[in-house]
């Protein structure tokens, strides 16, 4: 995954300057920074939901706004869960492998509420509660076995036992040699990471996003929005 | 197709469980027909030349409030971002709901003329197949542009109230034209008249629904 100089605002508020970043295959980047910074914005970007204003984000070398094929390979976990209230998780998960193109999508959705231990996969997701509602949202972002997964918070809302099983699923992610993506605010970012707190770069037009040396894993910070 | 066909399913089956929007659009379209009804007096004539006319405003505002609900639905959770994420084409994401948002409206419309031809004038039943035609293109028009438009107002805060506004100029074409389709077939006109309204009316529908395939990538990414 690619993105250079990614710029986009918010009606006045500009919200990205000139961000760029790469993660190559098996790497788990963490972008850090406080609220408000942008980070949702760039995972909405190079998940494809939201057109930058300027800049270009490259997944496997294809530009995901216009290769349908590249949006097939990112999966995004934002803040909401991106489901429709009024069908169940396995509803969304059926519609979802329909316009994914998948094989077989009734027994895929109905192993993946397995792997997620979603125990009432056929009452509708706005019934859920919210720690359900985010493992619905897991679903939904691996239901296409993607090859670049973008984390936006992924652990909000979760059990000790739910973040237990996305550390598990997201340890053997990265070892098939996939990409992925995540942002947090807190200290703990998922496993392999250990940003000691959130740090905002130097001012400046962009963001800096190099491998930091306190982190085990490369770490991106984008600075406070002005 | 698969994709297309999930997508329109989608909403239905949303609608069949909620009946929030038919319910709520038949409801308005209702009371405002009886308030048209109780408006216009006893006067034979004038009601019968005054229900085309207003049988299209109470489904135009009607089906307005239901396509600013059916919007609604897709900002709920942001589940239209989620779609967007899915490699099917946006033309495709435009064209589901805009089949999802046509049956609703053409349900309206039964509703709506099944009530006017008790409230208004028995002709609307006795011509009921040469209505149907001008209705329903009607129909396509409108939920061609209010599927764009909704899509536009949702991303607004004032939705609800900027969904009309943007709306009710762009299709008075749509209006004019089904009305003039209605009317020669109420008045016994002959055929030739009619499908020279339904002609235009087709046009109008076929630029309505490629300017809504060709803009809405737009509107949704941005």
């Amino acid at each position: 995954m690619f993105a250079e100089d990614l710029w986009r605002s918010h009606g006045r508020q500009r919200v990205l300057r000139g961000v760029s970043l790469a993660a190559p295959p098996g790497t788990c980047l963490a972008i850090l920074g406080p609220n408000g910074s942008g980070k949702s914005t760039l995972l909405q970007i190079l998940g494809a939901a939201l057109r930058p204003g300027r800049g270009r984000v490259r997944i496997f070398g294809e530009d995901p706004f216009a290769s349908p094929a590249a949006r097939g390979r990112i999966g995004l976990v934002g803040h909401e869960a991106m489901l429709y209230g009024g069908l169940s998780v396995i509803e969304n998960l059926r519609l979802l492998a329909a316009l994914y193109g998948l094989r077989d999508g009734h027994g895929r959705a109905g192993r993946i509420c397995d792997l997620l231990g979603i125990d009432r996969p056929t009452t509708p997701v706005r019934r859920l509660s919210r720690g359900v509602q985010q493992r619905a949202a897991l679903a939904r972002a691996l239901l296409h076995s993607p090859a670049v997964l973008l984390l936006d918070e992924p652990f909000t809302g979760l059990d000790p036992r739910g973040a237990d099983d996305l550390r598990r699923i997201l340890r053997e992610f990265c070892r098939n040699d996939w990409a992925s993506t995540w942002s947090c605010r807190g200290r703990l970012c998922g496993p392999g990471t250990a940003a000691r707190r959130p740090r905002a770069s130097s001012p400046g037009p962009s963001a800096s996003i190099p491998a930091r040396p306190r982190c085990s894993s490369p770490v991106a910070c984008l600075p406070r929005v002005r | 197709m698969r994709a297309l066909l999930a997508l329109i399913w989608k909403d239905l089956v949303i609608e069949a469980r909620t009946r929030e929007i038919v319910t709520a659009m038949s409801l308005v379209a209702f009371l405002a027909l009886v308030i048209f009804s109780l408006a216009l007096g006893p006067s034979p004539h004038l009601v019968a030349a005054a229900a085309p006319a207003a049988m299209w405003v109470t489904v135009s505002f009607a089906a307005t409030l239901g396509l600013a609900r059916a919007h609604a639905l897709e900002q709920e959770g942001q589940a239209l971002r989620g779609l967007l994420m899915t490699p099917v084409g946006r033309h495709i994401l435009y064209l589901g709901k805009c089949g999802a948002n046509l049956a609703m409206m053409l349900v309206l419309q039964l509703v709506v003329a099944g009530a006017a031809a008790v409230l208004f004038t028995g002709a609307f039943a006795r011509h009921w197949a040469g209505l149907a035609l001008p209705l329903a293109l009607g129909a396509v028009g409108f939920t061609a542009a209010g599927t764009l438009l909704g899509a536009i107002a949702a991303e607004t805060r004032l939705r609800e109230v900027l969904l009309p506004i943007l709306l009710l100029p762009v299709v008075v074409p749509v209006i004019i034209l089904s009305l003039a389709g209605i009317n020669a077939v109420l008045e016994e006109r002959g055929l030739p008249e009619l499908l020279r309204s339904l002609k235009l009316l087709g046009a109008v529908d076929i630029i309505f629904v490629m300017l809504g395939v060709w803009l809405f990538a737009y509107v949704v990414e941005d």
